[in-house]
């Protein structure tokens, strides 16, 4: 063999193995797509194009309740992202910043929430929840999760490595601190924040667990919660449908993923390395 | 300035608020002062013991072969290959993708009469029955999944490890001669040990805290969680059925704080392993 095709053969053999490995990813979506656009389960046995139609997704996107539970799913991530991204932001540049009394207790009180497992929140947050009148409201869903102390985290170290001259000379200029926030901190921690929003969305969009407990009506439901009722009330006649419902749940993460990937990417590299 | 410092600190009051609020009813005082009753009715519950059995087998299966894989897919990304960005991004699918779609996904593929299940009865002879209510394959089912799941996430972790080893240093062992594998085992692992330890323990934690998954698959149907016979109950499961489905709000409080226990003792260890590792400089 020369020694140019050992070298080929070097660069094929990682190729397939990337190659099969995709498929074996993707195939149970290839899946869920497929069967998706089937109209009736029966024909789910038998690979058929013909039959292909979209009577799922207009059977879902017309039913009140899907329609309702996508609406319920953005109005949430939509706050708690935005909320997130302004209130991490300030909250880290305070702590970066700022000198003010009881800062090394705040502190502290983030690093614990960063620590402690969000499930151990389950029972007190819901007993809040109840106890304030919010079960089954957008309250209930989006003011718990408004400000993430692992965001507050990142922001706050970001907020550190801007150089401090930058500031100073504003300061010279005279600027007060909401000034330096929204006119300095803020735009050049731009990069940090939005590819934070990136991964909130998605952490939001998909979360199961917490709104399955604070949402208990069908009409509060977050497209998770309600995809998961799906699949168990039509559990033995409609495949297809929940299939729909699959793939619409997951869309709106793919397309974000897919516009920011190369950010979202740094972004969990840099704050895996915390 | 009085009023500038209050609006600073007003959005970090509210976190600060929040997060004590969270906490406050798990206080002493609060509804779930009861002495350690509530630990010794958790610890004693049969359910519990298994439940913890079960998520510790989880952690033993799941987090050696994922991140096995991690580091082959991540030196595999690393070389020099047509269409790496493309295979990176569907690795990383998985990840991004809802549990519960997943767990939609999975349980029809591997239902009754489902594709999976088909298929691995003709070939391996297991059961043709739906494998989310059979044991013991039920939990390998989920464990599979959580590996499928997670695999991509990690790769991308050590991809930023590898692309962090300085290129001199792998130039000079190619410079002596190191073939792929020497490089591999003498340079690249050596290196990456301070991320294998990171993503070990990332692993640890995340499938110790696994919930959905399992919690979906095992209620397919209207089954009872945890169900075949509690073989894929965990811990977090435990803490939320007790609590929303039998009402023992104290006993699954006192389940969760055992976890939180578990999981301050996993980033102790990792903090002590860290400081231990000499830094690559």
């Amino acid at each position: 063999m020369t020694k140019q095709s050992v070298a080929g053969v070097r660069r094929l053999g990682p190729f397939t193995i990337l190659f099969a490995g995709a498929l074996f990813v993707l195939a149970p979506y290839g899946w869920s797509l497929y069967a998706s656009f089937v109209p009736n389960d029966l024909d789910l046995g038998h690979l058929d194009t013909g039959i292909f139609g979209l009577r799922n997704y207009s059977t879902l996107l017309t039913d009140p309740n899907t329609g309702r539970w996508l609406l319920n799913s953005v109005i949430v991530t939509g706050c708690v992202v935005i909320a997130n991204v302004i209130l991490n932001s300030a909250a880290g540049y305070a702590l970066a910043r700022l000198r003010f009394p009881g800062r090394s207790v705040v502190r502290t009180i983030i690093i614990i929430a960063m620590v402690v497992p969000p499930q151990v929140l389950f029972v007190p947050l819901y007993i809040q929840v109840v106890q304030l009148g919010w079960l089954n409201t957008y309250a209930g869903l989006i003011v718990p999760f408004l400000v993430n102390p692992f965001g507050v985290f990142l922001m706050c170290q970001f907020m550190v490595s801007i150089p401090r001259e930058i500031e100073e000379a504003a300061v010279v200029d005279g600027v007060g601190h909401i000034r330096l926030f929204f006119q300095i901190a803020a735009p050049l921690s731009w990069p940090a924040a939005s590819a934070q929003a990136i991964i909130l969305f998605v952490w939001n969009w998909n979360t199961f667990a917490f709104p399955s407990v604070l949402a208990t009506s069908g009409e509060m439901y977050t497209l998770p919660v309600g995809l998961f009722q799906l699949t168990h009330s039509t559990f033995t006649n409609s495949v297809a449908l929940s299939m729909a419902g699959v793939i619409l749940t997951t869309i709106p993460t793919l397309i974000v993923y897919g516009v920011f990937q190369r950010r979202f990417m740094e972004s969990l590299a840099g704050a895996t390395k915390g | 300035m009085i009023l500038l410092a209050a609006f600073t600190l007003y959005p970090l009051g509210r976190a600060v608020i929040y997060s004590f609020q969270d906490f406050s009813p798990l206080n002493p005082g609060d509804a779930t002062w009861a002495g350690i009753s509530q630990y010794v009715a958790a610890l004693s519950d049969g359910v519990f013991i298994r439940s913890a059995l079960n998520t510790a087998l989880l952690v033993a299966i799941c987090v050696p072969i994922q991140t096995a894989l991690a580091v082959i897919l991540a030196v595999l990304l690393n070389g020099r290959l047509r269409f790496r960005a493309v295979f990176r991004a569907i690795y990383f699918i998985p990840y991004i993708t809802a549990p519960v779609a997943v767990g939609a996904i999975m349980v029809y593929l591997f239902g009754p009469k489902g594709m999976v299940t088909t298929f691995l009865h003709s070939v391996l002879g297991t059961p043709d029955a739906p494998w989310y209510a059979t044991t013991p394959y039920a939990f390998f089912l989920i464990a599979f999944i959580i590996v499928w799941a997670q695999v991509g996430f990690f790769s991308v972790i050590f991809l930023s490890g590898l692309q962090a080893i300085p290129a001199e240093i792998r130039e000079a062992a190619m410079l002596d001669g190191a073939g792929f594998w020497r490089q591999l085992l003498s340079v690249t692992l050596p290196m990456l040990r301070p991320t294998l330890v990171l993503v070990l323990v990332i692993g640890t934690i995340v499938t110790l805290q696994i919930f959905d998954q399992p919690y979906l698959l095992s209620s397919t149907g209207g089954a009872i969680p945890g169900s075949p016979a509690d073989s894929t109950m965990t811990l977090v499961m435990y803490v939320y059925t007790e609590a929303f489905r039998y009402g023992h709000l104290g006993q699954s409080a006192a389940a969760a704080l055992l976890i939180v226990g578990l999981v301050v003792l996993f980033s102790g260890a990792q903090a002590l392993i860290q400081r231990r590792t000499p830094k690559p400089s």
